[in-house]
């Protein structure tokens, strides 16, 4: 079982990104993420709100600059040394991402059995309480070709969260769901915030509605700036 | 001047190209075996799941082309040399030209040709598949390592689908071939058998396994490497699926010929025909 590190600060440096082939999307831009509960980052279309999710989750790799977490630079690490930090983030995709081949409990209890976090009993409970509580019972077996939109996104969403991590990234996490699964997602991370050791949520996402509920600050991004604003 | 600067820059790429694809194969290859080895997550129930589902796909439902397969290339293989070779008195001969053929020739090549056409195509639109519907993003984000959960399992599954799909083709050719060989010259199954393990040597086993073995290896790389290779859209999955069919048969080929080259080479020196 690998443990996982606890993620006291995050830091980019003088980032320089884009995409094969395509324009800039951040020219050497340094960022100290905020230690907000919630942060709402916002930017205009394709201006690269999913890739600095991306590059905080660890899932891209900019062309140069450097990426300190708890001030060690993880961009020097391998797979298996970022690992203990992995698993202090969760991250939802703001479409796909779920496994197609595997019904959405079995995407759920995935990185719990995977990582060995629960012991077999415990992780279904687990799963099965998490789709209970969002009603998603009914359709826990079914594979997510065969389930409809919003309850793919939502299994989505849920699944960054299930094993409890500290950071959780959702790109576009409303867009597709249910009014009512809103109001449970914002009890779950509330009751995830309380009592489940998660510290901080960023999202993107047009519609400002999580970001009110939950209070969150704003980031507004830029190519070569960010820039911070408070949500008071 | 110009015209031949570009001709050789033309060429050189030419040269360079397969040699840099291959090195980025052995590259995934390594990467994987490090990942899967390194990877303290991934238990052995993990891995075994996925090759086991693997040798079922891979093996199991290609057992009823292989037959179909095997059965006529032994047939064949007899008729045409029994035919032949009775002309001779060759009929002693059938043990030998059945390992010389069917073993080290076109077992290990056909076998290969099946899996890359049912298993091979299996694999690369899969992954490519999986790849634009971020799934190999999201094993990352779960901090499962794409290579040791995806490639790993299906190379392993891959590999032990070859070996014993091709063990399976020399056994049902070798009954083909008996059958043929008993209806033409009334030989009986003792003889036959008798003949073949006069035949079978271990040089032929070791022949017999290394190309069967770096057959499956080679196809479930490039394979899965292919398939990596995607992108995020999906019109590239089909591109990546015939250029893993071409590449894996032109890479098996060439190293089937190779194998076989080096081994008739290799005989002919012994017997001092050849001298470097």
């Amino acid at each position: 079982m690998t443990k996982r590190k606890p993620i006291e600060s995050m830091e980019l440096k003088n980032i320089h990104f884009a995409y094969e082939g395509g324009p800039n999307i951040f020219e050497s831009v340094s960022l100290v993420l905020p230690k907000t509960r919630a942060l709402w980052v916002r930017a205009i279309g394709g201006r690269g709100k999913t890739s600095l999710l991306k590059l905080l989750a660890g899932l891209l790799s900019p062309q140069s600059g450097d990426y300190y977490i708890n001030g060690q630079n993880v961009l020097e690490m391998s797979f298996e040394q970022f690992l203990p930090y992995r698993l202090s983030l969760g991250y939802a995709f703001d479409s796909g991402g779920l496994l197609s081949n595997r019904s959405l409990a079995e995407n759920l209890i995935l990185p719990l059995l995977y990582h060995k976090l629960l012991h077999p009993d415990e992780a279904l409970d687990r799963v099965q309480e998490v789709f209970a509580f969002f009603g998603l019972l009914q359709a826990a077996e079914s594979r997510p070709s065969s389930v409809s939109g919003s309850q793919r996104k939502l299994a989505c969403v849920i699944r960054s969260f299930i094993h409890w991590p500290q950071v959780v990234f959702l790109d576009d996490p409303i867009t597709g769901l249910k009014d009512d699964n809103l109001d449970d997602l914002l009890h779950f991370v509330t009751e995830g915030f309380s009592m489940r050791g998660l510290r901080q949520v960023i999202f993107t996402g047009e519609n400002p509605d999580l970001a009110q509920r939950l209070g969150a600050d704003e980031l507004l991004i830029s190519p070569d700036w960010f820039t911070l604003r408070s949500a008071a | 001047m110009q015209i031949m600067n570009s001709s050789v820059t033309y060429l050189g790429r030419k040269f360079l190209s397969p040699l840099e694809y291959t090195a980025e194969v052995f590259l995934m290859i390594y990467l994987s075996l490090r990942a899967a080895f390194f990877d303290q997550s991934q238990g052995l129930r993990t891995v075994f799941s996925v090759v086991s589902a693997q040798i079922y796909f891979t093996g199991f439902q290609a057992l009823p082309l292989i037959s179909v397969l095997a059965l006529a290339s032994g047939s064949v293989v007899i008729l045409q040399s029994s035919t032949n070779l009775s002309v001779l008195g060759g009929g002693a001969m059938l043990g030998n030209l059945m390992v010389a053929i069917i073993v080290r020739e076109l077992a290990p090549l056909l076998t290969a040709l099946i899996v890359i056409a049912r298993s091979g195509t299996a694999v690369a639109s899969e992954i490519g598949n999986m790849r634009v519907n971020r799934e190999v993003e999201a094993l990352e984000s779960m901090g499962i390592h794409p290579l040791s959960y995806i490639v790993f399992p299906r190379l392993v599954g891959g590999v032990v689908s070859v070996i014993c799909l091709a063990v399976y083709f020399v056994l049902i050719a070798c009954l083909g071939g008996f059958f043929v060989s008993s209806l033409l010259q009334q030989i009986s199954f003792s003889y036959f058998i008798d003949s073949l393990a006069q035949a079978f040597t271990s040089v032929d086993a070791g022949l017999f396994f290394l190309k069967n073995a770096f057959s499956g290896v080679i196809i479930f790389m490039i394979c899965c490497y292919q398939g990596l290779l995607v992108k995020q859209s999906p019109h590239e999955v089909p591109q990546v699926t015939t250029r893993a069919v071409v590449n894996s048969v032109i890479y098996v080929v060439f190293f089937n010929m190779t194998v076989t080259i080096l081994f008739y080479l290799g005989r002919l020196m012994s017997m001092g025909l050849v001298v470097f």
